[in-house]
């Protein structure tokens, strides 16, 4: 997968621009505040459709604009076409593959596959339950078009289940006991998918992440476990369903007492472990930086192994934190696989690597202007 | 609005109340209006007076008519052992349209959706239930194929199979006489799981 060129108009602090990309490392570099961030940012939209720094639409409007567009020339599987989004207030967003509207996000998100690190990452291990859960979600949602659906209808059952959950006991005429019925019938449906998703991934995802782990500390050995609020013997469709029933049946008072759903995906926890010891109790900051490394190069390998291609990868300021030799394995394990863009305000230990000829490309971000160096 | 008389905002500010239409739509409207014979205009406003005056809901369907019962609900052709449940009047006239219908039907007005404060109470199901006699011997649940439709079919089923009615659910999945390859990618994953032998 390569995104070789990409037009943006009023995005962030880019008023207009217009570039094309190396198939291989794209360096960015510049001051702080200058833009790098906004251009790595515009990537990634193009394929999620949302920030990664969590911004609304509206504040990626540049000042006083009044909408925005990124558009991109992709090439995926030997075929180019174009991807274009724009957003103004008035209209949302509008969707648009090779000048054709698409009319659902589903048509056109997961279409430029990506995986990205930024700085916000770094609490991916440290940080609460969700983020690994999002890190997940994010993942399938663009590998499996089925999955990004179910978890849009799952989350909704479990708006519409939290909301009843909340009303008093004769809420609804009375209803409120048969209502509740039926959405626990819908999410165990729904929610069984996305749990024997998640596990199926893990299944490939936590070995290629020990690997790449194992290289990059020099030997510590990485392992996960999925704990599910969901209880079952084996992790066939068909028994996650069954104990997703059950667990919903014995955890409905405290439900009902709490006011909102406990059974299901949405409160799942993927714990992980160095030597053993969890990472998020236990790992220096370190250990954790290295496993979010490691697991988001082991997001990259999964999509070559479900897809067949590799994803375009987005590294935000992110090199700059690891030492040289991790430096150096990052370079060499990205290498031939994925087209890559790096952003960072001191990018010149690159210069000396053995770059070939084609490659790699330099760009320099001054005040939302790019120029290509060499 | 300033720059408009205070007549010509008006008409412009209720047609932008319309579904799906946006400020300039509705300008362009208001001046098409202006810019015809009194006539043409005049016509319109009659025609949604009239429509709004004479049109009502059936008191045993609750589909919009003019006149109560509603047509089809009165035409003795029709097969009153079958009765199917939909959302909205547009959808009684997307079942129609496909011919093969000849029962009755019955318009919730709405599906269940706690989260906009609509529970069963607000959608006419008591009419439903009052309708379900020995004459009835099936209630298809027609309600949309999603969240709140399949909700609102699950709610249906539960309340309504106690009363010894057949209650069937609309089939979902790849639309007939279309191509796999134009298939949306969920619909098609979602029906390959559900596929069954021949």
């Amino acid at each position: 997968m390569l995104l070789k060129k990409i037009e943006l108009v009023n995005f962030r602090n880019y008023e207009q621009l217009s570039l094309s990309f190396a198939p291989g490392f794209n360096f960015i570099t510049g001051d702080n505040a200058q833009g790098k961030s906004n251009l790595l940012e515009s990537i990634v939209y193009l394929s999620t459709g949302k920030s990664y720094r969590g911004a609304h639409d509206v504040h990626l409007l540049r000042w006083q604009g009044d909408f925005f567009l990124i558009r991109g020339k992709i090439e995926s599987n030997g075929r180019d076409f174009l991807l274009e989004v724009s957003y103004s207030p008035e209209k949302g967003k509008v969707l648009k593959i090779n000048g054709v509207e698409k009319k659902k996000g589903r048509e056109v998100w997961g279409l430029l596959k990506t995986v990205w690190f930024s700085p916000e990452d770094l609490n991916l291990v440290k940080g609460s339950p969700e983020g690994r859960r999002e890190f997940l979600n994010q993942l399938l949602t663009q590998v499996s078009p089925l999955y990004a659906k179910s978890l849009q209808e799952y989350n909704k059952l479990v708006g519409q289940k939290n909301n009843l959950l909340k009303r008093k006991e004769d809420g609804f005429a009375g209803e409120k006991t048969s209502l509740l019925e039926v959405y626990n019938l819908q999410l165990v449906q729904i929610g069984s998918l996305i749990l024997k998703s998640r596990l199926d991934c893990l299944e490939k995802l936590i070995p290629l992440a020990r690997r790449f782990y194992r290289e990059l500390s020099g030997g510590e050995i990485l392992s996960a476990r999925y704990h599910s609020t969901v209880e079952f013997a084996t992790s066939s469709l068909e028994e996650i369903k069954r104990g997703f029933s059950k667990g919903l049946v014995e955890k409905k008072h405290e439900e009902e007492k709490k006011g909102y759903a406990l059974v299901g995906p949405h409160r799942d926890e993927l714990e992980i472990f160095v030597n053993g010891k969890s990472l998020r109790l236990f790992g220096s900051q370190g250990q954790q930086r290295t496993c979010v490394l490691a697991l988001k190069l082991a997001a990259m390998e999964y999509f070559q192994l479900t897809g067949g291609e590799f994803p375009v990868l987005v590294l935000d300021e992110v090199t700059s934190e690891l030492d040289e030799s991790r430096r150096e394995y990052l370079l060499r394990t990205i290498r031939g696989k994925s087209q890559v863009f790096v952003a960072g305000v001191d990018l010149s230990f690159l210069e000396s690597f053995p770059w070939e000829k084609g490659e790699v490309s330099f760009f320099t971000v001054e005040d939302g202007k790019v120029k290509e160096a060499r | 609005m300033l720059y408009y008389t205070p007549s010509v905002a008006r008409l412009i500010e209720e047609l932008a109340k319309l579904p799906g239409i946006g400020p300039r739509t509705a300008q362009r409207l208001a001046f098409h209006l202006l810019n015809q014979p009194k006539e043409r205009a005049m016509a319109l406003a009659q025609a949604i007076v009239d429509a709004r005056e004479k049109v009502g809901y059936c008191s045993i369907c609750c589909n919009l008519t003019d006149e109560d019962p509603c047509q089809i609900c009165s035409d003795i052709k029709r097969d009153r052992s079958i009765i199917c449940v939909v959302e909205e009047p547009k959808d009684v006239i997307a079942m129609e349209k496909t011919r093969e219908y000849r029962g009755l039907y019955h318009v919730l007005q709405g599906a269940i959706s706690p989260m906009d404060g609509v529970g069963p109470d607000d959608l006419k199901i008591r009419e439903l239930l009052q309708r379900i006699n020995e004459e009835v011997e099936e209630v298809v649940l027609a309600t949309n194929p999603n969240v709140n439709g399949e909700a609102t079919a699950l709610y249906l089923a539960k309340i309504l199979k106690p009363l010894g009615v057949k209650v069937t659910r609309l089939a979902h999945g790849i639309p007939v006489g279309g191509d796999i390859e134009f298939a949306d990618e969920a619909t098609l994953a979602r029906a390959f799981l559900g596929r069954r032998e021949i």
